[in-house]
């Protein structure tokens, strides 16, 4: 779920930079009010490392090859609450881009966005706390810590797709893109669901005052206006839905767009069906159907955008091993 | 629980090539932060099929791996861990774009492979110019200079005692882990019945461990709150830095370069 640099165009990383830092100057806002706070902080932070660690082991998902690691943000919002939950994965999220290389610095915006501002401030208020405010029982903290988990996922699974789609990096029909990475995303909810589940029982269990105090009516979320809130998810949603739209205008229906770039305008042969078959698969999968360039189109302009290229990187390599000679030449005892 | 050790023992090992003591060490925390954001916006807002424009975005983590004297190695392996998405994200491009759009002696490139090329090595750049910063710059220089930017401070310290607390909490895990194997009769990991009561009970352990920290970390006159921070001196050296670093990614960004030198090149 972590996203990279790379997969990132920088106006959606910034638009999305935008949205996370009005969620978290309103999180801050919000849990300053809190008069316990000092006693609050160490939980807040070593359940910041709890998830860190959580997320560094991989869990391998039966039947697809693949595997996912645990987003945290349910299992935080339970224990400490919306936003105090938010600002813990926040900090989670900006340790393990600035020392892990996992996520981009550019890219934190959205990654805070989809792992923090969803499942803490979305869905931690809209259908976990609603569900345990009834009485947290056993039966129903397992029910809503997978539902949760699932939702949450889900919805952070479909604005990676949305963010990515936005930014132009993948000519993946969005269809496509979203029966991609839906379906893997529910068994890793289904799996952290029951993670989250498991844990916050046995602190139900043994410190009960831990989890009744971030459910209770009069915490946060129903004393605070969600009106600024309310107003940056509006902007960012503007700033998305325009984003798709500048995409769809400039592009033509997905599944269109497929069976032109693979069918193209080459009339198959008549000749025996198995053979024409054969010959339309084989085309369909080939990586480059015709070894040419279309009507040798601007061959020119890029060869000599690669010459410079490739003696760019040839004088950058030079510099830099001349640098660490000189220093090496340098740091030597002298004679 | 050794692979955690193992990985947070990594995570301290570029804190401590942060201590040294070159000239980009020396540097001012806000020009590093600046020129890093200014390349990462410049290298991020290319277009995903100018694969030739990105080579000169090449000179910065070069140059600064040498000048630093960090291994290219450690930066190279970390930063290959950005790898696997972005792939994931452009082998479709692969797949759907096939038009030739290049060709080098023999071989044709497709758009599709030359996307996936760029998004590559977009993501290996950018992930090694974060991971400069924090190698020459030690981490609570970086978080002051966010307070001198006015980032909530209760988001700082939380991002603080979230770096430290994980050391805490892999011991906690490491002793609980002895604790069972000592007492299971030979069975290395806990059953899976066991794991929720397992992960609950060093959550909890470790939460007691942080009290008792942070407890001391109070009786040594810490509070959360506005301090004073002193700035470094912005040097003249951190105005060539800032020009230079920053200057040549717009430049970079901005005109076509490497196709001007291909087009004078004497050959």
């Amino acid at each position: 779920m972590h996203m990279a640099d790379a997969l990132l165009s920088a106006p959606v990383g910034g638009a999305m930079y935008a949205a996370s830092a009005g969620a978290l100057g309103w999180a801050v806002k919000n849990i300053e009010k809190e008069p316990q706070l000092d006693r609050k902080l160490p939980l807040m932070a070593m359940s910041g490392a709890f998830v860190f660690a959580a997320q560094m082991i991989n869990f391998s998902i039966p039947g697809t090859g693949s595997s996912g690691h645990l987003g945290g943000g349910m299992l935080l919002a339970g224990l400490l609450g919306g936003a105090p939950a938010l600002l813990t994965i926040a900090a989670v999220l900006t340790v393990q881009c600035l020392f892990f290389a996992d996520g981009g610095l550019l890219a934190l915006g959205a990654n805070i966005f989809n792992m923090g501002v969803i499942p803490c401030l979305l869905v931690w208020p809209l259908i976990f706390r609603p569900i345990l405010r009834k009485g947290a029982t056993k039966g129903r903290l397992w029910l809503t810590s997978i539902l949760a988990s699932v939702i949450s996922l889900q919805l952070g699974a479909f604005c990676v797709v949305l963010e990515t789609l936005c930014s132009g990096v993948t000519e993946l029909p969005f269809g496509l893109f979203l029966s991609l990475m839906q379906p893997i995303h529910l068994a890793i909810g289904l799996v952290e669901g029951i993670v989250t589940a498991a844990i916050l029982t046995y602190v139900m269990q043994t410190r009960p005052e831990l989890l009744t105090a971030n459910i209770s009516p009069q915490s946060e979320l129903t004393s605070v206006s969600l009106k600024p809130l309310a107003i940056a998810l509006a902007i960012l949603a503007v700033l998305v839905g325009g984003g798709l739209s500048l995409l769809a205008s400039s592009y033509p229906d997905g599944l269109e767009w497929s069976i032109q770039r693979i069918t193209g305008t080459t009339d198959l042969e008549r000749g025996d069906a198995v053979h024409s078959q054969a010959a339309a698969v084989q085309k369909s999968l080939a990586i480059l159907p015709d070894y040419d360039y279309p009507s040798g189109q601007g061959q020119g302009t890029t060869a000599s955008g690669l010459l410079g290229a490739a003696i760019t990187c040839a004088l950058a390599a030079l510099i830099g091993l001349a640098i660490s000679c000189l220093k090496k030449f340098r740091s030597a005892p002298q004679q | 629980m050794a692979d955690i050790r193992s990985k947070i023992n990594a995570l301290y090992s570029l804190e401590q090539l942060a201590a040294g003591d070159t000239v980009l060490h020396r540097l001012h925390p806000l020009g590093k932060l600046l020129v890093t954001f200014a390349y990462l916006i410049c290298l991020l807002s290319l277009d995903c099929s100018s694969l030739h424009r990105l080579a000169p975005f090449l000179f910065y983590p070069i140059i600064c791996t040498a000048i630093a004297a960090i291994p290219a190695g450690m930066i190279l392996s970390r930063a290959a861990l950005a790898l696997p998405f972005a792939l994931l994200a452009g082998i479709s491009n692969v797949f759907i774009n096939r038009t030739p759009a290049l060709r080098i002696g023999g071989i044709i490139l497709s758009a599709g492979m030359i996307s996936l090329l760029v998004l590559a090595l977009r993501a290996l750049l950018s992930v090694s110019a974060v991971l400069l910063l924090v190698a020459v710059t030690p981490f609570p220089k970086l978080t002051e200079q966010l307070r001198r930017l006015h980032m909530p401070e209760l988001l700082i310290a939380l991002t603080e005692m979230t770096y430290r607390y994980l050391g805490i909490l892999a011991e906690e895990g490491a002793n609980m882990l002895t604790a069972f194997r000592l007492r299971s009769c030979g069975s290395q990991w806990p059953h899976l019945q066991l794991f929720g009561s397992m992960t609950g009970q060093l959550l909890l352990r470790s939460f007691d461990r942080a009290e008792r920290v942070y407890h001391a970390i109070q009786c040594r006159c810490w509070h959360l709150g506005r301090r004073q921070i002193s700035s470094p001196p912005w040097r003249i050296g951190d105005w060539i830095f800032l020009i230079l670093g920053a200057g040549s990614s717009l430049a970079f960004r901005q005109f076509d370069l490497m196709q001007m030198i291909g087009e004078h090149w004497p050959w």
